[in-house]
């Protein structure tokens, strides 16, 4: 008897341990549908998941597994897991990502300042966050180097790619009373002569690689008129950076981010977040942009990004777009949309199993996988 | 009553004649019965009353999807739901093939349309309908496009005892109004003030208790009045026939007769009663303050005594109330001075010293009984108090009692309250009833949560130990609950269905959002004829383009109390 329960407790055990832990090499989710690179919903697809990547996406409710396990999920939706952008997962909080000292710092890093087993971090992985843009905060005009990462099922994370993007911000957040700048026109100063340095290849190196198109750069401003000075020079530069923005009237929004490449990031938005703002990334999206939502986390909830999402596609965003947005564009203002971002063969499997569409709120977060093991799984809760 | 009475009657005409019309051949009585129809319409719902929205995919709210259907709307309430359904003659009616129709949704914890801050300032009978703004179009409109159609608003501002709440319809009202209020005086608002220290928060409640206290104790000192008021009137009359009957007896009977009653007081009892056989007790005092002179005191204290027992309880009282009206020595009077001595049994023991100054008056001779006669004071009314006849309301149970409470301590200190003055009551906000929910689920307080959505980054707030899961423990300890915006901003407050969304997934509950904020908050807040889409019910509609739950789908229309209030077509 006594024998019989510890067997049954260790295979139970083993059981636990196969479904979390140990890579599986060759298994196939059968779900109701699949959020594609375009954003639109697919109908019953069969995902073969092999050594970690994605490397079959099969259509139609028959498709058959070629071997190895198969997780049924019939009426769920699987899409890829989010790309948390302008996250401070990890660093806020301890106030590790700000630092005021010099307005012109791109030597920082912020990866040096990321504590690798913050409990945020197995928080935003229950939402269905698998990866992040860690940013400092923008009190400098440059402030050193971004950090991608990926959220792992050890509730730790693991870099996604060197030091980068590079970040810029012209916002209220670089005045300094005790330092330059003190108002938005040295700020504006400050940022050209860095640029105009580099642009002689005199100035820091990390500007210098940006400028050569071997560092991305990222932008983060509050009001249009910084948008419109932060443009100039850039543009006299000879390079524009991603920019994260969320413009406050959607009018004449258009015109200011024209020079600025896609996707630009927009957001995060709330519940509280007034129609006109929300409106913005409707318009954005039919004048033909490409829009990435930036969750902020853990300043907001997990369902962050999701909660921009559903709240723009009310106010006029295109749903497909708006997945793009959640999904593939988030990893491309990351800098990490050959890994991840997609359920596309040869991607990375890090995927989330919702309940529906996850546009949807009500839509909850049934799975997690991470390089094709599973590291959340509601119904264990 | 006539209104439900001429729906069901012009529902059954209009089931003739479709009867009528299968059968055919009797057009003209089918046309003279639906004019009927209309012109009951006509007449009871005014012109244009009568709709019927047609063809639409129709989400009852009540669990129920019908793939098509048609509705009629018969002046502010629904007259009738099914797949052909129609309006009779003068009926205008909307093709809504492929929309989808649900009922407006409903806020049971909002803030819209009350844009000015701390409408409430610790004042019971502050009104929140005060507060609300009828012309903020730009908020109704938005509130409108997220399907959102009644609300319910209370004061909001400080800690302690707020105001009352009110229930509001987005209905149209003059000009450019908006919001006409369902349901007045809701319930009386409480705010624990969980966001304040805890020195602070401990003093809101010891407020709060006292207040329901003193309401407590304003009572009891009216129900003393009113029967010192009794017994003041009984009194006044008792002497007058007193008075008449003893000038009766003077002009009958000639002075010889006062010798009389000095020998034995025995013999004065056995000879008073008599004369006043209606217990006329009070006034006999008087009578004996003359008689006693020259007497031995000891036969005197007995009588007066008993005598005066009856009136007592309400004496204590009316001597206070005297003392305070600064009657001074008179209030000193015997009549006044031994009824303390009832009113505490250790008192009589040392009634004695009052006894010699009864025993001095009657040396001033006559002329005291005329002051004395003054003595009866009016007992002093307590003065009328608005703030704690609302409090009495909510001991009464007649007004229900919403207290914001987010820590745990102040939820269970809520509990005590709702306890201690046996309240109808509801809890509002409730951030950590997960820690609590038992507590909760013991006492059968029902729960109303607000925002979903906070982050995981809080300081040491009201909002601290947010957590996802609440609902479900509401749901494990057997809580009624409901959930609402939240009084967070006026903006939340349009996006409904989206914090019940919210709310459900992060608790993991399967169950519909839509219903919760149609039916359940309907019956949350116990509106039986709103909420959700049926014969006889509120014509709070909203027609969308697709399901209310995607994302994608847009509010084309919404009716409030059967009138259009919104139509995207005509932005």
């Amino acid at each position: 008897m006594s024998w019989h329960r510890q067997a049954s407790s260790a295979i139970c055990a083993v059981l636990i341990l196969a479904s979390y832990g140990g890579a599986a090499e060759r298994f196939a989710i059968r779900v109701g549908g699949v959020v594609m690179p375009d954003g639109t919903v697919t109908g019953p697809s069969l995902v073969t998941v092999v050594d970690g990547r994605i490397s079959e996406v099969r259509a139609g409710a028959e498709a058959a597994a070629s071997g190895g396990k198969v997780v049924d999920h019939p009426s769920a939706v699987l899409a890829p897991g989010m790309v948390d952008v302008l996250s401070g997962l990890g660093v806020i909080r301890r106030g590790s990502h700000v630092e005021r000292v010099r307005a012109i710092d791109p030597d920082l890093s912020i990866r040096e300042a990321i504590e690798q087993k913050h409990d945020d971090f197995r928080a935003a992985l229950k939402s269905g966050v698998t990866a992040a843009l860690v940013i400092p905060a923008g009190n400098n005009v440059i402030g050193g180097a971004a950090q991608a990462v990926r959220l792992t099922g050890g509730g730790g994370v693991e870099w996604l790619r060197e030091p980068g993007p590079l970040m810029f911000c012209v916002g209220q957040g670089v005045l300094e009373a005790t330092r330059e700048p003190t108002g938005m026109i040295g700020a504006v100063h400050l940022l050209r002569e860095a640029l105009t340095a580099a642009k002689d290849s005199k100035g820091s190196s990390r500007v210098n690689a940006f400028l050569k198109s071997s560092l991305d750069g990222l932008l983060t401003c509050d009001e249009e008129q910084e948008v419109i000075a932060a443009a100039r020079v850039f543009t006299e530069g000879g390079r524009l950076p991603l920019l994260a923005w969320t413009p406050l009237e959607a009018s004449a929004a258009m015109e200011l981010v024209k020079p600025f490449p896609d996707p630009l990031i927009i957001g995060p938005f709330t519940l509280d977040t007034p129609a006109r703002v929300l409106r913005g990334a409707g318009a954005l999206q039919q004048a033909g942009r490409e829009l990435a939502f930036a969750g902020a986390l853990p300043v907001l909830p997990g369902s962050s990004a999701r909660i921009s999402a559903a709240l723009a596609v009310r106010y006029g965003m295109d749903a497909a777009a708006a997945r793009r947005a959640l999904t593939i564009n988030a990893a491309k203002a990351a800098g990490v949309a050959e890994r991840v971002g997609a359920i596309q063969p040869g991607k990375d499997a890090d995927m989330v199993i919702y309940s529906a569409d996850p546009l949807r709120l009500d839509a909850r977060v049934l799975e997690v996988y991470v390089k094709g093991v599973k590291v959340h799984d509601a119904s264990l809760e | 009553m006539t209104r439900r009475w001429t729906s069901f009657w012009a529902g059954s005409v209009s089931g003739i004649s479709r009867r009528m019309g299968s059968s055919r051949g009797a057009g003209v009585c089918l046309i003279a019965l639906a004019l009927l129809a209309d012109a009951a319409d006509a007449q009871f719902f005014g012109l244009g009353g009568a709709m019927v929205i047609k063809d639409a995919r129709v989400v009852t709210g009540d669990g129920r999807v019908i793939e098509k259907a048609s509705i009629s709307i018969s002046g502010e309430r629904i007259g009738d739901v099914g797949p052909d359904v129609k309006g009779g003659l003068l009926a205008k009616s909307w093709e809504a093939s492929g929309k989808t129709v649900a009922p407006g949704f409903i806020d049971p914890y909002s803030r819209l349309g009350v844009l000015l801050p701390g409408a409430g300032r610790g004042d019971p009978t502050s009104k929140v309908f005060d507060a609300w703004d009828p012309y903020a179009r730009d908020v109704f409109d938005d509130a409108f496009r997220n399907g959102v159609t009644l609300v319910y608003v209370g004061p909001r501002g400080g800690a302690g005892v707020l105001g009352t709440g009110a229930i509001v319809a987005l209905s149209k009202g003059e000009g450019e109004r908006i919001g006409s209020v369902v349901k007045e005086e809701a319930a009386l608002h409480i705010n624990m003030g969980s966001g304040q220290p805890a020195i602070a928060r401990i003093n809101t409640f010891n407020a709060v208790r006292r207040q329901f206290r003193d309401a407590v104790e304003y009572r009891n000192s009216i129900e003393d009045y009113k029967s010192e008021l009794e017994e003041y009137e009984k009194k006044i009359k008792e002497r007058a026939e007193k008075k008449a009957k003893e000038e009766a007896e003077k002009k009958g009977k000639p002075e010889g007769d006062k010798k009389e009653p000095p020998k034995p007081d025995a013999e004065k009892k056995s000879t008073d009663k008599p004369a006043p056989p209606k217990d006329g007790t009070p006034p006999k005092p008087k009578e004996d303050a003359p008689k006693p002179k020259g007497d031995p005191p000891k036969p005197k204290e007995d009588p007066p005594k008993p005598k005066e027992d009856p009136p007592k309880p309400p004496k204590s009282a009316d001597s206070d109330a005297a003392a305070e009206a600064g009657t001074g020595p008179a209030a000193n009077s015997e009549g006044d001075a031994s009824p303390p001595s009832g009113e505490n049994p250790l008192l009589s023991l040392f009634a004695d010293p009052p006894k010699p100054e009864g025993g001095d008056k009657p040396a001033s001779g006559e002329k005291k009984d005329e002051k004395k006669e003054e003595e009866i004071k009016k007992p002093g009314e307590p003065k009328p108090d608005r703030d704690k006849d609302v409090l009495l309301k909510a001991i009464d149970r007649k007004l229900p009692v919403r207290i914001e409470a987010h820590r745990s301590e102040d939820i269970l200190n809520a509990l005590d309250l709702v306890k201690e003055f046996n309240l109808d009551a509801v809890l509002e906000g409730a951030t950590e009833a997960h820690l609590v929910a038992d507590a909760i689920g013991e006492a059968k307080i029902p729960v109303v949560l607000g925002a979903a959505s906070r982050g995981e980054l809080r300081g040491d707030d009201e909002f601290r130990r947010f957590a996802a899961a609440n609902a479900a423990a509401l749901d494990k300890a057997k809580v009624r609950w409901a959930v609402g915006s939240g009084a967070g901003s006026v903006a939340g407050g349009r996006f409904v269905l989206q914090n019940a969304q919210l709310t459900c997934a992060a608790a993991g509950l399967s169950q519909s959002a839509l219903e919760l904020v149609t039916r359940r908050a309907a019956d949350f807040l116990g509106l039986e004829s709103a909420g959700r889409i049926g014969k006889g019910q509120r014509a709070d509609l909203v027609v969308w383009s697709g399901d209310p739950s995607d994302p994608a789908s847009k509010v084309e229309r919404v009716y409030v109390a059967g009138k259009v209030v919104y139509d995207a077509a005509a932005k």
